[in-house]
């Protein structure tokens, strides 16, 4: 099967064009500033900037709390809005540039109702974007989760267009696309492999977290190197006007957060930790090698922020995380990542913001085990660093403009293995490095006050470089020839250019509808011989042999409030190819193998699906209702004869429920209850018998599927009263029980279904369910003050 | 080799992990396959020093068949030996065709043709040269996660320079270790050409075990075969810590399952004391 699509160049240089098309005013002047929450000085992403005086004009804070709206000559009325927060009206007189710090205070209850029921949020009707979900961790915190921890990744599967890779694992795939192919940036840092412990844990601490936002489909032009989705999450900044301590305890794991002005709205810091305990456990058992085993992890983030003076800022935020396995002398093995990133923010003028970055990422694990009295250790990374400038530029209210450009060199190290067996050479595979660069420009424009286009384009460009080697294979695999290559010598080079354009039509107050177009490159990819996500998985870079993977997709979607802006629905419908895509020959080695690349094979992929989606956010009741219907494909001329077959992911059904109910003032319930339609997965049609085993007959590749999955999990959250005299002495601290139960009604949903010999007949072959959770309840304990 | 100890580590870490929820469970259901077209199979070994070849031709079944593998009885077997003379194997009964009385040398090649209504399949496997386990070692090992403690048993053997394919197969007590996920093969990549001490990595000995070995050297096609087996055979087919499974590479062309291997051998005994 051929798979095109309509994309040249030419039809979208078009773009930059519609950027003259707004009105000229005679006299205008710009009000600039920022946003943040009263109580704590956290800078606000997107709040929106209102002008009372002209409904349909306005502009929101960037990702910095930034904002900056250029009006002409007059007396305005600004309205700042941010959900669940009192809006705020300031009067401005406009007769020169103006500089405009606001601060915006959290809407008490009953404040709330009132000001809520005049002005709720319509952004999912007005933004120009389309295929994003937005969750701020505040507002999910009472969903029940597995073992109490709160997982943002765990929520986001629970959304329309997102699955997750397994029960309990924190890997996900969007709109069909791989598991590998989601861009994860945590202050701009991307994250490797963020999964802990196996997959069942994300390595995203809540309590560290500000805003996650997910693009689906329309990434906007500055996101680039991922083929499927981009995760951007972004840290709190720390409070600035006074000490704050959240911390909880749970059944597996603890957490404790600090932050605190360094000077005071000047600049803050914030400090998070979390650390799993079931080891502490193993420590009681009697046994030596149970006893001086490990099993733990641990995550730390690390941001402080100061601003010089009113142009400038900086930010210095970092991330570790590891786990650590080990029994006693036998083995020991631990992964995990590292992150950084310096950021200064520089205000250029009323109209132009600039934010230059250099970001650092490290991915690595290791492995050692001792036999016989001698060592093996192996080790593997994967590192980063990254130089980011770029620009928001805020000519009129109509149009907001960012560019910029970004290079990152990549060092793998696919493995070091070193021994002091007799038997044993020590080896080292080959380092890869690569250099990584792009350049966008995007407008997000109203065109008039219905109609609005977000457009840009990207160019990314990647250069796979020496030192190092570069392979040939023939059509089975096996290596017909090798080059070597001297230091920064090019072995092979790609580049693209990457269209991003979506489309409003405001149909009324309260409907729109939306469609876009856009193409993504991704250079790096993830070799992974199983389905499971594993710590061992091995990034590779694009080369002579493996081509960037290509995503298209095309969307369309009809947006529409009701009651005033209380409830959200949208439908959505994509259609998604993608090129290039990885799999592997049969029985591949990929572990330790320089010439892994040997072992793949290449074919292409097709997405389609609808989401549905009703939200609530605002009342006593809030939450929402996902249902996705999707299918996902490949065709690999290696694999199932040629004939296109249903990707693992292949869900047709996904639906969900999450319900928050507000009780009392004390008294939180939440519940959500998930279905969908098993994975594809690839079962025996017969058996025969080899070497006295009976081995089972594969037909075709994921030609069946797993059961449904289903599960309904519940929740409490109790806030404590305060009634002591303690806790009146000290009326900031606060505290709450949160008790819940995943897979409340012992559904046995399967993990894996494997075949096997009967013990007693060996002629008889059966089926063997896995189901890994039945009822798992959890305690945790959360406190701030 | 190491990967076969992070496999068991990852499992085991899963397994840790899961008794962390207390309430991991097992069952055996009941599933629904499809019936796949019956095809036939054929597992053909020759053995370096054995005076006689013996192919198995049988017919796959449905998954949940209880009567055993299909024989096929009525087939034509030949083998071409190395000096291109042509023995043709006698039906034995129950799938199986012998033929005796053979001298069979390493660095040689043998060819199989199997006819069977009105379809020939033909496979080709090249000899290596054998190379000789040198000796054999016990060695305590502790228990590990709370498992009962046991013996290794190591081969030792001086590798031949170049790329070598290995199988280690063991009986003990006489009986051969025989189960799924206990196939054993590997290659040299990381120590060629060296004085090798690996173990059997796939069982745990006990005290007062008789142990035999034996060290294959395998063609590269054979190998590829013994490990995409390994794979499929393996009780973890199909398990999310494993790939998407599929049917073993064979070197039988013509559209059978199955392999035809020339193997050559070294064997050695070892007792495992009280």
């Amino acid at each position: 099967m051929k798979l095109n699509f309509p994309f040249t160049i030419k039809t979208v240089l078009f773009a930059p064009l519609l950027l003259l098309a707004t009105s000229v005013f005679s006299q205008t002047y710009t009000v600039s500033g920022s946003v943040k929450d009263q109580k704590n000085g956290e800078d606000l992403i997107g709040a929106i900037i209102a002008v009372k005086e002209i409904p349909g004009k306005g502009t929101a804070t960037n990702a910095y709390g930034f904002f900056s709206i250029t009006l002409p000559q007059g007396s305005y009325t600004l309205m700042f809005e941010y959900l669940g927060y009192t809006t705020k009206e300031v009067a401005v007189v406009l007769d020169k540039n103006q500089s405009l710090n606001v601060q915006v205070d959290e809407a008490s209850e009953t404040i709330a109702e009132v000001i809520i029921e005049e002005d709720r949020p319509d952004k999912n009707i007005r933004s120009n974007e389309m295929g994003v979900t937005r969750l701020d961790p505040k507002s999910i915190a009472t969903v029940p989760v597995l073992f109490g921890e709160k997982d943002i990744i765990k929520i986001f599967q629970m959304t329309p267009g997102v699955k997750s890779a397994g029960e309990g694992s924190a890997g996900f795939y969007v709109r069909g696309g791989g598991s590998d192919q989601n861009l994860i940036l945590l202050d701009e840092a991307p994250v490797y492999n963020a999964s802990h412990l196996l997959g069942f844990f994300s390595v995203f601490n809540s309590d560290a977290l500000k805003d996650v936002t997910l693009y689906k489909g329309g990434m906007p032009a500055e996101y680039g190197g991922r083929a499927s989705s981009v995760m951007d999450i972004k840290m709190k900044d720390g409070n600035s006007k006074r000490l704050g301590v959240t911390g909880g305890i749970g059944l597996i794991s603890s957490r404790l957060t600090i932050e605190a002005p360094i000077v005071k709205d000047r600049g803050s810091f914030i400090i998070s930790a979390r650390r799993t305990y079931a080891d502490v456990f193993l420590k009681l058992s009697k046994k030596d090698d149970i006893k001086n085993s490990s099993l733990y992890f641990y995550d730390l983030n690390m941001k402080a922020n100061y601003r010089i003076n009113d142009k400038n800022r900086v930010f210095l935020s970092g991330y570790f995380g590891r786990d650590n396995f080990g029994l006693a002398d036998v083995f020991g093995f631990d992964w995990g990542n590292a992150t950084g990133t310096f950021r200064w923010n520089h205000i250029v003028n009323d109209k132009l913001f600039s934010n230059t970055s250099l970001i650092f990422s490290n991915y690595n694990y290791r492995f050692n085990f001792n036999a016989s009295g001698s060592d093996v250790k192996f080790s593997s990374s994967i590192q980063d660093w990254n130089l980011k400038q770029d620009f928001s530029y805020f000519p009129n209210p109509n149009n907001k403009i960012k560019f910029g450009a970004n290079a990152i060199y990549h060092t793998f190290i696919p493995g070091e293995v070193e021994s002091d067996y007799e038997s044993f050479t020590d080896t080292k595979l080959t380092n890869r490095y690569a250099l990584e660069g792009g350049a966008y420009v995007q407008n997000d424009q109203s065109i008039t006050e219905s109609f609005g286009i977000q457009y840009g384009m990207r160019y990314s460009y990647f250069n796979y470089l020496g030192a190092g080697k570069s392979y040939t294979f023939d059509d089975k695999g096996a290596k017909t020839s090798e080059n070597s290559y001297g230091n920064w010598e090019s072995i092979k080079t790609y580049g693209g250019f990457e269209p991003r354009v979506s489309a409003k039509y405001q149909l009324n107050k309260e409907s729109s509808v939306k469609a876009q177009v856009n193409r993504a490159y991704q250079y790096l990819h993830l070799l992974s011989n199983s389905t499971t996500s594993q710590p061992t998985d091995i990034w590779v870079p694009s080369s002579n042999n493996v081509k960037p993977q290509i995503a298209d997709q095309v969307a369309a979607g009809y947006f529409r409030n009701f009651k005033n802006n209380t409830y959200e629905f949208s439908v959505e419908g994509y259609y998604k190819l993608m090129k290039n895509q990885i799999d592997y020959r049969n029985g591949a080695d990929l572990f330790f193998n320089d010439e892994a690349e040997g072992e793949l094979v290449y074919g292409e992929g097709r997405a389609y699906g609808g989401e549905f989606y009703i939200r609530k956010q605002t009342g006593k009741l809030t939450g929402w209702v996902s249902y996705t219907l999707s299918r996902s494909l490949r065709t690999f001329e290696d694999i199932n004869e040629g004939i296109e077959f249903s990707a693992k992911q292949d869900r047709i059904h996904d639906f969900a429920i999450v319900a928050m109910y507000e009780l009392s003032k004390r008294v939180k319930l939440s519940a959500n209850w998930v279905y969908n339609t098993g994975s594809a997965t690839t079962f025996p049609s017969g058996k025969y018998e080899i070497d006295g085993k009976v081995v089972p007959l594969y037909t075709e590749r994921n030609g069946y599927r797993m059961p449904a999955n289903h599960r309904l999990d519940v929740g409490v959250t109790i806030d404590t009263k305060k009634t002591s005299q303690w806790a009146l002495a000290h009326p900031d601290f606060e505290s709450s029980w949160n008790i819940s139960v995943y897979n409340a009604y012992a559904r046995e949903n399967a993990y894996s279904i494997t075949f096997r010999q009967n013990e007693l007949e060996p002629n008889r072959t059966e089926a063997v369910r896995t189901a890994l959770f039945k009822i798992v309840p959890s305690v945790t304990y959360n406190f701030t003050f | 080799m190491k990967k076969n100890y992070m496999q068991t580590f990852l499992v085991a870490a899963l397994v840790a992990v899961s008794s962390i929820a207390l309430n991991s469970c097992t069952k055996v259901i009941e599933i629904e396959l499809n019936e796949a077209d019956r095809q036939y199979v054929i597992e053909g070994l020759v053995y370096e020093g054995a005076e006689s070849i013996e192919v198995r031709v049988t017919k796959t079944t449905s998954f949940f068949d209880t009567s055993g593998p299909e024989a096929v009885n009525d087939a034509v077997v030949k083998v071409t030996m190395p000096g291109s003379s042509v023995v043709t194997l006698n039906a034995m009964g129950n799938g199986y065709y012998k033929a005796d009385g053979l001298v069979i040398t390493n660095e040689a090649t043998y060819q199989l043709q199997v006819d069977v209504a009105e379809k020939t399949f033909t496979a080709s496997s090249y000899m290596p040269a054998s190379v000789a386990l040198d000796s054999l070692e016990y060695e305590f090992s502790e228990g590990i996660f709370g498992g009962d403690d046991f013996y290794d048993v190591f081969l030792l053997f001086e590798d031949a320079i170049g790329l070598n394919y290995y199988r280690a197969r063991a009986w003990v007590n006489g009986e051969y270790l025989n189960e799924p996920g206990e196939i054993q093969v590997f290659d040299d990549n990381l120590n060629d050409g060296n004085y090798i001490r690996i173990p059997i990595w796939v069982y745990q000995f006990e005290a007062g075990d008789s142990v035999e070995v034996e060290l294959q050297s395998l063609s590269p096609e054979t190998y590829e075969f013994y490990q995409t087996f390994a794979l499929v055979a393996s009780e973890d087919a199909g398990s999310p810590f494993t790939a998407a499974p599929a049917n073993p590479d064979t070197n039988i062309k013509g559209g059978a399952l199955g392999v035809f291997a020339a193997i050559a051998t070294s064997r050695g005994v070892i007792e495992v004391p009280e």
